[in-house]
């Protein structure tokens, strides 16, 4: 009886195991090492990633500096969505812009990332009638969210502009 | 020892569980973070557009019916309240007095208007301007394009300013959109209606109406509804507009405005919207016209 009992309890410890190991296999779903998400928060720069991909030529137009204060004109984003954020725009010759978001956390982003993704269709539907030769830019606007951050940019360049956000925007 | 056997099966039993649940915690966990990684998104622009967004083709803003020109008041020149400053002809005013300011005079202030003076908010290096502006406006999309979100709403610039509490000033700047209109009497028209607009929410506001910008030779070689002639014209209509209402026309186009007439390449990227360096130009002119309360 007792060796029974114990043959038993033995089995469901094995059963139990391998429960473990199948549910933590399938969530892998064998993605490269690189692509794991980390448990720990990345920080990033966003003045020096803005400057960086500022200075790499992506951009037809002259961008300048706005006061993050215009967040809400430009895309109906109020200070109190964002912790920070750089925000550069054309001189209204082109719809080139770079904007770059710190939210506080991974949800505020994902607000911030819908609200950024209404403001290039709209910006696509008034730009096809005021300059339509600027809608392919928007129409290929990249817009991409790493935890808590947010990038949109609208450039001529898009392929070398995403090729960049890629590698610095992980 | 049959009691003794039955509570290690239930510690073993209870052990298993405790190591499934942390499975799927763990598990799920992991989802989440990998929902917070998301690939960059492309975007379409819709495939039919509202009327009011397409180019404005001449030939739709005529009048249906003709209608008598409207009988032009003389511009007072003088009145026993001010003097026209000797440096400052150019400058039309009813019974104000232009006096230097900064830029705290911008605090009850709303401005209004196309690319181009929204060029001038966002280089201003003035933060927290109140500003209904977008591309593309006009003097009829004033009342029709419901562009701003306030409060949850979105409302027209005409909504929007009815909205603005306390403010005391307004300035203008339309046009630039407006130049391939066939009648400078519709643009003046309707023009004059967002003066009244303006009057009807605050009848003390003090109305700035800049004058429409010059543009480039090259600029009117690329798109030919661009034209200084009409430009010069409008302007003057604008003029005569803001002395019947009692609005100021501030010629801003004066500083940006070449020997040859067009607007020179240093102040613009495209030949139309000035750069960030020209908007200070713009910023030091309104700073040295600003008006005594009423």
């Amino acid at each position: 009886m007792k060796k029974q009992i114990t043959r038993h309890a033995f089995l469901l410890l094995m059963i139990a195991t391998m429960f473990m190991a199948l549910t933590a296999c399938s969530n892998n779903n064998g993605n490269s090492t690189k692509e794991t998400t980390s448990l720990v928060p990345v920080e990033l720069n966003i003045t020096e990633i803005s400057q960086s991909i500022l200075d790499s030529g992506v951009f037809a137009d002259e961008l300048s500096q706005v006061d993050s204060s215009y967040s809400e004109m430009l895309m109906n984003i109020t200070k109190e969505e964002y912790v920070s954020a750089m925000i550069y725009m054309g001189s209204g010759a082109t719809a080139e812009r770079l904007i770059l978001f710190e939210a506080a956390d991974n949800t505020a982003a994902a607000a911030l990332e819908e609200k950024c993704a209404s403001h290039v269709k709209e910006q696509a539907e008034a730009y096809a009638g005021y300059l339509p030769a600027e809608v392919d830019k928007l129409e290929h606007a990249i817009l991409k969210t790493s935890g808590k951050y947010v990038i949109l940019c609208v450039a001529e360049d898009y392929s070398k502009a995403e090729e960049m956000i890629q590698e610095l925007f992980v | 020892m049959k009691i003794k056997d039955y509570l290690l099966a239930a510690f073993t039993i209870l052990l298993a569980l405790s190591l499934s649940i942390a499975a799927v915690l763990f598990a799920a966990h992991e989802k989440r973070m990998e929902l917070a990684q998301k690939e960059p998104v492309s975007f379409q622009t819709p495939e039919n557009l509202p009327e009011e967004l397409l180019p404005t083709e001449p030939t739709t803003e005529e009048p249906t019916t003709t209608t008598e020109a409207e009988t032009v008041t003389e511009p007072p020149t003088e009145t026993e309240s001010h003097s026209i400053p000797s440096d400052d002809s150019r400058i039309y005013f009813t019974n104000y007095t232009f006096q230097t300011v900064d830029t705290s005079y911008f605090d009850d202030a709303v401005f209004i208007g196309n690319s181009r003076l929204q060029g001038f908010i966002l280089y201003s290096k003035i933060p927290d301007l109140r500003a209904y502006t977008y591309v593309g406006m006009t003097v009829k999309s004033y009342f029709t394009k419901a562009e701003f979100n306030i409060n949850g709403t979105q409302m027209t610039a005409a909504e929007a300013l009815e909205n603005t509490p306390d403010f005391q000033k307004v300035y203008l700047k339309l046009g630039i959109n407006e130049l391939g209109w066939v009648s400078t009497e519709q643009f003046i028209d309707s023009y004059s209606k967002i003066l009244e607009h303006i009057y009807s929410c605050n009848p003390n506001a003090i109305i700035f109406i800049n004058s429409v910008l010059p543009v480039s030779q090259a600029a009117i070689e690329k798109d030919p509804t661009l034209s200084q002639e009409k430009i010069i014209e409008y302007n003057k209509a604008i003029q005569e507009m803001a002395a019947k209402y009692g609005a100021c026309y501030l010629d801003v186009a004066s500083i940006f405005t070449g020997e040859d007439g067009y607007m020179p390449y240093e102040y613009s990227f495209d030949g139309v919207h000035l750069n960030a360096d020209s908007i200070q130009l713009w910023l030091k002119y309104l700073l040295e016209h600003g008006i005594e309360e009423r």
